[in-house]
């Protein structure tokens, strides 16, 4: 079994910390320097469409964390078990019955934030994040490094799918969370929401700008030329 | 490492197995709270038909369903309008009680409420198909029987962005006030191509037609029609109430 599995990140031989250097970085890497959205370009679908407001994605973010995290340390338990010719199956099943159990969860107990995600529950399972973990990761290393993995990824998902939601709401509603806080005086005055934010073209220019933003952070993220 | 197929084929038969079983679980452990917020649902939408309810309050589901109770009434009418005693509306579905083949067995769910200024408003289910899918509203008309109170739609499978803004506040609130009833005549609300005020020109008509959805024209046709439909199935009962009962 000395395939390219073994060879990255996790060392077979002595216990390793919990907290290990090669863990930590599993876990932070997605969060800014190679996030799953903003450097990856993966998962833009639900990104533009969930993003009108901040508690559906507070919630998308929660439910595709949950699902990765899940899906990951689950892969992983069963990696060397899994027949290699039928892997993707596997992992398919795997994760969209979480989807499913997820979508089930939340039409009981969070019924009014279902409807507004309505089919976008469902379309996690196509969510390229969750699969591209498995394969490149879950596959290849232990339990507990692929569940830091799924956090870091889930979470790097969710920081920029609430931020988005953030801004749209803000601009587009003149809320947050629901809450209004753009001042009634300013209306009054004048003031108009921007329409545009409320649409989808308006999640596409402020994912460019906060791409642009993490850019100027992460390191090693610029294109050459 | 390479495995045989016997094993791969057992394996893949054990995960469906594991993870089959895991969902039925799920789904029958959360079915009679996913039942209740469906119901509170529609609730919620006959209190907005009827007006009881402001659209963008937020309300628990259990005081939503507390409010219902208290403020809606229901009851159902036979195909000659006569009222059917010891039948709730909330027992029957439309959908189910139309596929019934002898129509003379048909009871029609109405719900009552009462406006502020103490007069009865009713408010019947409506459905039909639209492009995709089939929509679920409400349709409640003021005491006049004839003045459209409220609309609502609940559910749809229509295209997000296009056919699903029949859900959304600005198309149902463009049938309130708005006129079923022409001299005494049926006469169905249809959903214009634009707005109303470029398409029609005479101002008594106007009070027959509501703005269009772009892009979504069968969507509208299809509410057009299940407009005349369903309320066509209530006019004798609308009949009966209107000569004094």
């Amino acid at each position: 079994m000395a395939d390219a599995a073994v060879a990255q990140g996790a060392r077979t031989t002595e216990r390793e910390p919990l907290f290990s250097a090669s863990n930590r970085k599993a876990f932070r890497d997605p969060l800014i320097d190679d996030n799953p959205i903003a450097t990856q370009v993966l998962g833009i679908c639900s990104a533009l469409a969930v993003t009108t407001q901040v508690k559906p994605s507070v919630v998308m973010g929660i439910s595709v964390t949950f699902v990765i995290v899940m899906s990951n340390v689950i892969i992983s338990v069963l990696r060397k078990l899994i027949p290699h010719n039928v892997r993707i199956v596997v992992e398919m099943t795997v994760i969209a019955s979480l989807v499913i159990l997820v979508d089930q969860v939340l039409k009981a107990y969070a019924y009014d934030v279902s409807r507004q995600l309505s089919v976008f529950v469902g379309l996690i399972i196509t969510n390229c994040i969750i699969l591209g973990r498995l394969e490149a990761f879950a596959m290849a290393n232990k339990p507990w490094p692929s569940l830091l993995d799924g956090l870091g990824n889930g979470l790097g998902y969710a920081a920029v799918i609430v931020i988005v939601g953030f801004f749209r709401e803000l601009l587009g509603a003149g809320n947050i969370y629901g809450v209004q806080v753009v001042p009634q005086a300013l209306y009054d005055s004048g003031f108009v929401n921007n329409g545009l934010m409320a649409l989808p073209p308006g999640a596409f220019f402020l994912l460019g700008l906060l791409i642009w933003v993490q850019r100027l952070i992460a390191k090693g993220a610029q294109e050459e030329g | 490492m390479q495995h045989s197929k016997p094993y791969s084929i057992g394996f893949i038969l054990i995960i469906t197995a594991v993870f089959g079983l895991l969902l039925a679980l799920a789904a029958s452990a959360l079915r009679e709270r996913q039942q209740f917020n469906e119901e509170v649902n529609v609730k919620r939408n006959i209190l907005m038909a009827v007006g009881v309810l402001d659209r963008d309050r937020e309300m628990e589901l259990d005081e939503i369903d507390a409010m219902y109770h208290q403020s809606v009434q229901s009851f159902a009418v036979d195909p000659d309008g006569v009222v059917v005693d010891g039948v709730s509306g909330e027992s029957l579905d439309l959908e189910v009680v139309l596929q019934n083949p002898d129509t003379s067995q048909h009871r029609y769910p109405v719900f009552i409420a009462t406006d502020a200024s103490g007069k009865t408003v009713y408010a019947i289910p409506v459905f039909g198909k639209g492009l995709w899918s089939t929509l679920y509203g409400y349709l409640a008309l003021e005491a006049d029987l004839e003045t459209v109170r409220g609309m609502t739609f609940y559910a749809h499978g229509e295209t997000p962005g296009l056919g699903a803004e029949i859900e959304q506040a600005w198309f149902q609130d463009n049938f309130v006030g708005k006129k079923i009833y022409d001299a005494g005549e049926l006469r169905t609300i249809r959903v214009v191509k634009g707005t109303v005020e470029n398409r029609i020109s005479d101002p008594g008509d106007r009070n027959y037609y509501v703005d269009g959805i772009s892009g979504a024209t069968i969507t509208g046709r299809g509410v057009s029609n299940l407009l005349e439909t369903k309320v066509a199935l209530y006019e004798p009962f609308f009949d009966r109430i209107r000569a004094g009962g």
